[in-house]
């Protein structure tokens, strides 16, 4: 999808007050402490350790860093994970990383 | 979810292979529902799925060349096929849920409530004649009827209502009030007199008529109410007196011992004690155990209160008995009001309260110590008796 596209697209999700992460098929990740993370709208396992666990996403590769990591319920589109969870963050590819500046 | 998991089945799956994420990634799209997921190894998971989903592995499998055991089965589909075999256990099983399923529908026990005066065996004896009793059917009756019923067949009942409460039949009543039974003799006429001489301080007639009033000095069998109302000229007319007449009345008691007197003292009986002390709790121990005893500790505590409330004490106890002794003056006149009291006690009404006391001592020539005690109490001294009577 060009720039020009994605800009209509944002500004028209703005206006009628639509979920974003269905309309621009992003994850969406709730926290519930340190110890349990739910990840809805994700594309796929990308790495399972028990330290790190990195998933697809419309938003790029989400990295999800801890210890005792478990996959406790994995659905198509959603994943629980539990554990004692240290971090979570996004890895973008170089490309994208200079397109966002 | 879990319930539904273990009526279904599902087992533990141990998933070995390079390709792990991918195996799990095509699980998921070919809709296995897959959970518990933990990583064992650098090459090996475990996780959950259904029994039914197991069987759909086999061509994730062999795209993703990863190889699955299971390590361990769970749920109903399984404790089904370990038992197979066991037709009479199976039996068995049926047969009780069966049992129970059965018996549930008949009332077992009859629980009565609020029972006082009317006994539980006559509630029993109602419900008997109402064809109600243990092992009956828990649809052939009516709860709100058997309330209704037991109120209708006992006036002594108030209220009465039943419940059912699984197999127990449980019944609440609530007993009438006793209507108020007035006495004959209350009825008879009477007046009332005095059963002590003493100072009127009081005089309250409910019915009939005072004859003395407040500060009278009245002796014994003095008409103090009457019930003989008549006036000059008119009919006889007689009541039952009452009322209440309070007056001030003197007791004397007296007693005179000799030298010598049977009381409690020391026996000579004497023995060491030891009694330690814990947080205010104490523990007693003496070499011989007497019935009556007095104790005499040593002057200072072996330990006390070291570091928390703790303390030892050593000392003699010493037995008392009821022994024949010489007495001094004080011990005499101690022994004799302690003697004065104990009868006064007894011989005075439990209504009577004491205005003041005073005793005195006398030592006569024969060394005999002759001990008075004196009370002026306040007491009710009107008693019934018949008019015209004593």
């Amino acid at each position: 999808m060009s720039r020009r596209k994605i800009k209509l697209k944002r500004r028209f999700v703005k206006m009628l007050e639509l979920p974003e992460d269905v309309a621009f098929d992003v994850p969406r990740v709730t926290l519930v402490g340190g110890d349990s993370a739910l990840i809805e709208y994700h594309r796929g396992i990308f790495e399972y350790s028990d330290e790190t666990v990195r998933l697809n996403t419309g938003a790029g590769l989400l990295r999800i860093d801890g210890e005792m990591l478990e996959l406790r319920e994995l659905s198509e589109e959603r994943l629980f994970i539990c554990g004692a969870i240290t971090s979570v963050s996004y890895e973008y590819k170089e490309d994208r990383m200079q397109r966002k500046k | 979810m879990k319930l539904i998991n273990y009526i279904a089945g599902y087992v533990r799956i141990l998933i070995e292979g390079s390709g792990i994420e991918r195996f799990i990634n095509q699980s998921l799209q070919n809709g296995i529902s897959i959970w518990g997921v933990r990583r064992k190894s650098r090459t090996v998971i475990t996780a959950y799925i259904e029994l039914a989903d197991f069987y759909k592995l086999r061509p994730i499998v062999r795209r993703t060349g990863c190889r699955v055991h299971v390590e361990r089965r769970y749920g109903a589909p399984f404790i089904y096929t370990r038992n197979r075999g066991r037709h009479v256990m199976l039996v068995g099983w049926a047969l009780v849920i069966a049992a129970v399923f059965a018996l549930s529908r008949y009332v077992w026990f009859i629980d009565i409530n609020g029972c006082s005066d009317i006994g539980e065996e006559e509630i029993c004896g109602i419900l008997n004649d109402m064809s109600i009793h243990s092992g009956m059917k828990r649809t052939s009756f009516t709860t709100a009827d058997i309330g209704n019923e037991l109120c209708r067949r006992d006036e002594r009942i108030a209220w009465a209502s039943a419940r059912l409460s699984g197999v127990k039949l449980i019944i609440d009543i609530v007993e009438a009030d006793k209507g108020v039974e007035i006495k004959q003799a209350e009825t008879a006429p009477v007046s009332i007199y005095a059963k002590k001489e003493g100072v009127i301080e009081s005089i309250v007639a409910l019915t009939g008529r005072a004859c003395v009033k407040s500060g009278d000095a009245v002796k014994k069998g003095q008409l103090l109410i009457t019930g003989d109302l008549r006036s000059e000229g008119a009919p006889a007319f007689t009541v039952h007196a009452s009322g209440e007449v309070y007056a001030k009345v003197n007791y004397s008691f007296e007693m005179t011992l000799g030298r010598r007197i049977t009381g409690e003292a020391r026996t000579g009986r004497t023995c060491e004690y030891c009694e330690i002390s814990i947080f205010g709790k104490r523990f007693f121990k003496a070499a011989e155990e007497y019935e009556k005893y007095e104790l005499e500790p040593q002057t200072s505590a072996l330990v006390k209160n070291f570091f928390l409330p703790f303390t030892v004490l050593r000392g003699t106890c010493f037995e008392i008995g009821e022994i024949e002794h010489e007495a001094g003056p004080d011990e005499l006149k101690e022994f004799a009001m302690q003697k004065l009291w104990e009868r006064l006690e007894r011989e005075l009404p439990k209504d009577a309260y004491i205005i003041s006391k005073s005793s005195e001592v006398k030592v006569g020539d024969d060394e005999r110590t002759t001990v008075i005690l004196r009370v002026t109490v306040r007491e009710n001294i009107g008693m019934e008796a018949e008019i015209g009577g004593e």
